[in-house]
């Protein structure tokens, strides 16, 4: 690793792994010119040993490294459920090896020498997608969270209403009163935070699929 | 007397009968012939004295008839005479039997003592008559124990000086021997006076006299304790050796000087299904006609001349061939024999070891099929593969060059400029434009390890060759292949893989130009000619697209191909020169292309340099521009 960073926070941060250092060193000097942090590793191993920062952030991959290649390095970072997005360098790809990277969920495929502005756009491009994708983990945490504070007779409501039950409908499946369905029906959007049907139904989809399911 | 031989004593008994009988001729009294009677009495034996007798009364009475006294009391003096014969033949005969026992009594002693270790005597019935002081201390016995042993008179005194086991047997050997008067031959465990047995072997004799009459039995005893234990180890070591002979997982046989087969191990029975007999020296003919019937028909000849030569020279044999297993299966054996000799030199035995090689011999045969299939594999990808890794060595520096540059450019136009992290920046370019130059010298260096020496090769070999490594690609390409080469073409002094890799290079490029081509023309063609006696020239031609910058293609990084980085033709290009021939192509657009090089039929000596791909890189700026030589 060649810079101390921060565990977490706001700013984005590269994470180099290549072999050669001259290329390690200038792709990071390029990315700090516009004021990109970044952090380097030598070898795909080292990441694998490495506590990686809780931050938006990219991975730029060359291909071709001793021990696992890039390659190998994308398919264990995924069986590790770690979904920071990639940037492929390569010194001499063919077009199998792109369309698998590619298929594999990589954000960007590159060939050396590379453009710089290629280059910066393709990490800043990740950089972007992996905020988004965190943020889009962050609110189906929050709405998990929400969920978890339901009480049953709520979820049960919650799940018709997301069903299209109208009040009386929820009533008479539950049998229970239509003025006690309004009051968990509004207990819940409370607990929801969610001031609408079109939010709830959001917050709905953002929950995990064991939840939708009912598998509690 | 007693030494003398019975013909001279004969002899002499005849001279002094002679002189007795003349003596009493000529004085006309018979008493004279008494003589005569006591010399055939003394010298030869009774029976002679007998007759002597009887002649002598004949004599006596013939003597008184000769001289007229045979009336003046002849026949009393005829009747004294043989009278006195007869008793002086009574007188020798008492004599004789007296001086017998005397012998028998009192002669022997000394002798016997003299016996170099343990000696005995008996009487011939048996009885202990003497026994020397040697043996009577090896047996711990005193003098007065022995006296006693002899006046017991026992027959079979010895017994308690033999182990019980071996007592029986002693005593019946020793009862034939007395009964037959047989000389006695006896093995057996004797007492030492501390109570230890020791093997000894025994044989004694019968001493007889002139009658045949046994006088006395005389032994010796000879400690063989030593020598029975030397055996009994020989044999165990002997039985040891056989038993590692026939355990050992080798074929083992032994051969007579002359080739006689005169031992084979069990391993080597069972494994080849001979016949297993108890005795191993079974005929040797027919032993050697079961082996070699047993090795395969094809190697049977090779095998019988070289076993027969090294017979026959003394030189160990050494031979891999077939030999049948009892199972039927023909296994590859590893035979070997090595002869042994004496100091002199000569072969007194030859021994020989047959190993079973078979699995050894598949597992290489294997190996070496692949490792040619590799070597194939890695002739026909090396120009590419070697591209590829030229094209990952540069592309690391001159990426990190890139980088750093644009890195440079942005921390200088910063608000403010950032004038550290650009200088910085800076040396890193330095530093990377550096490693880009080490990149190059690298690659030259590897090309001057990898020049070999040149040697004389057969260009339409090299084709030929060439086509069979990329048979499958043309089959592949559904491209036809027409090989038009000459056969008077002298060889080169060439470095044949650095040849190949040109052919091969050029028939790939000329099998990619022909994939667009319509399939009923899709044609290669590879030629090979003799120009004007001096240069060899191989020309490949396609039915491709064409060539639209033929004055190009041969510079490095130049390339039509979508995924190629235009190294190929370069090197080959590099390869040629060096050689001292020259490379071209001529290309009519939409009609193929044809692409040519020559070699000087004699290699040029003062091309031995390696190929400069360094320069050949670093210069291509320079020769990008340089005018294109035209093909002759």
């Amino acid at each position: 690793m060649d810079a101390s960073f921060p565990g977490s926070g706001d700013k984005p941060i590269a994470m180099l792994v290549d072999d050669d250092a001259k290329v390690r060193e200038a792709m990071s000097n390029l990315l700090n010119s516009v004021g990109i942090e970044t952090i380097s590793f030598s070898s795909a191993r080292e990441v694998l040993e490495a506590k990686l920062p809780d931050r938006p952030s990219c991975f730029v991959l060359d291909v071709r490294m001793p021990g696992l290649s890039g390659l190998d390095l994308q398919r264990h970072l995924q069986a590790n459920g770690i979904e920071t997005p990639i940037v492929f360098l390569t010194g001499h790809g063919d077009i199998a090896m792109s369309v698998e990277a590619m298929k594999a969920g990589a954000v960007d495929f590159l060939t050396k020498p590379v453009r710089d502005q290629t280059f910066l756009d393709a990490v800043s491009n990740a950089i972007a997608t992996d905020i988004a994708r965190r943020e889009a983990t962050l609110t189906a945490r929050k709405h998990a969270a929400d969920y978890e504070t339901l009480t049953q007779r709520e979820r049960q409501v919650l799940r018709l209403v997301i069903g299209g039950a109208l009040n009386k409908q929820i009533a008479f499946e539950l049998g229970i009163s239509e003025i006690t369905v309004k009051l968990h029906r509004s207990n819940m959007m409370k607990k929801m935070h969610a001031n609408s049907i079109t939010q709830l139904f959001t917050a709905w989809q953002s929950l995990p699929e064991r939840v939708r399911r009912g598998d509690e | 007397m007693e030494a003398m031989s019975s013909t001279k004593r004969r002899a002499l008994a005849g001279v002094i009968s002679a002189a007795g009988a003349l003596l009493a001729w000529f004085s006309s009294d018979p008493s004279g012939l008494l003589i005569a009677v006591a010399a055939a009495c003394i010298c030869i034996g009774w029976k002679t004295g007998l007759l002597t007798i009887v002649v002598v009364g004949f004599a006596a009475a013939a003597i008184e008839m000769a001289s007229d006294t045979i009336a003046t009391g002849g026949w009393l003096r005829v009747a004294v005479c043989v009278a006195s014969a007869f008793g002086l033949w009574l007188v020798v005969q008492l004599f004789r039997v007296v001086s017998f026992y005397e012998q028998v009594y009192r002669n022997v002693q000394p002798t016997m003592e003299d016996i170099p270790g343990l000696g005995w005597s008996c009487y011939p019935d048996g009885r202990m008559r003497f026994v020397n002081p040697k043996a009577l201390e090896f047996v711990g016995l005193t003098v007065e124990e022995m006296k006693k042993l002899m006046e017991a008179g026992d027959t079979a005194w010895w017994q308690p000086f033999v182990h019980p086991d071996d007592r029986e047997r002693s005593l019946a050997l020793w009862k034939h021997s007395l009964s037959t008067g047989e000389p006695l031959i006896d093995e057996q465990r004797v007492r030492r006076h501390d109570g230890t047995y020791r093997w000894f072997r025994d044989s004694a004799v019968a001493s007889r006299d002139e009658h045949g009459r046994i006088t006395a039995w005389y032994g010796t005893t000879v400690d063989i304790d030593d020598q029975r234990k030397a055996e009994a180890a020989l044999r165990e070591s002997e039985q040891q050796l056989r038993q590692l002979i026939d355990t050992v997982p080798a074929l083992i046989w032994c051969a007579t000087p002359d080739g006689k087969p005169s031992y084979v191990n069990q391993p080597l029975l069972r494994w080849t299904g001979m016949p297993q007999s108890g005795e191993t020296t079974r005929a040797a003919g027919q032993l050697a006609a079961t082996f070699i019937e047993a090795v395969h028909p094809d190697d049977r000849s090779s095998f019988q001349a070289a076993l027969s030569q090294s017979f026959r020279s003394g030189n160990p044999f050494m031979l891999k061939y077939r030999l049948r297993r009892a199972d039927g299966d023909y296994r590859w054996i590893d035979g070997k024999a090595e002869p042994l000799r004496d100091t002199d030199g000569r072969i007194l035995q030859w021994y020989g070891v047959c190993l079973d090689i078979h699995d050894e011999m598949q597992a290489q045969e294997a190996a070496r099929l692949a490792d040619e299939r590799l070597a194939r594999a890695l002739r026909a990808a090396s120009l590419s593969e070697m591209s590829v890794s030229i094209a990952h060595e540069l592309n690391q520096p001159l990426q990190a060059v890139v980088a750093n540059a644009n890195a440079f450019q942005r921390w200088l136009r910063a608000n403010p400029p950032n004038f550290e992290r650009a200088s910085r920046t800076a040396e890193w370019i330095i530093r990377d434009v550096d490693a880009a130059a080490d990149v190059v010298n690298r690659i030259r260096a590897l090309f001057t390890q990898a020049s070999h020496s040149r040697q004389p090769i057969q260009l339409n070999t090299v084709v030929n060759e060439v086509c069979e490594l990329v048979s499958d690609k043309l089959q592949a390409g559904k491209i036809r292949l027409e090989i038009d080469l000459d056969p008077t073409l002298p060889s080169v002094g060439a470095d044949r893989v650095q040849i190949e890799q040109v052919v091969i290079n050029l028939v790939r490029n000329a099998i990619e130009a022909t994939q667009e081509t319509p399939v009923h023309a899709r044609i290669l063609r590879i030629a090979t000619r003799l120009h004007n006696s001096e240069m060899l020239e191989v020309a490949v031609s396609d039915r491709g697209h064409g060539i639209a910058d033929s004055d190009r293609i041969f510079e490095a990084f130049f390339t039509t191909k979508k995924d190629g980085i235009g190294m190929g033709l370069a090197i080959c290009r590099s390869v040629i020169e060096a050689h001292g021939g020259r490379v071209w192509a001529e290309s009519a657009p939409g009609r193929g292309a044809t692409v040519t090089f020559s070699l000087p039929a004699q290699s040029p000596e003062r091309d031995r340099q390696p190929i400069d791909v360094g320069a050949l890189v670093a210069s291509n700026a320079q020769t990008a521009h340089e005018p294109e030589r035209l093909p002759a």
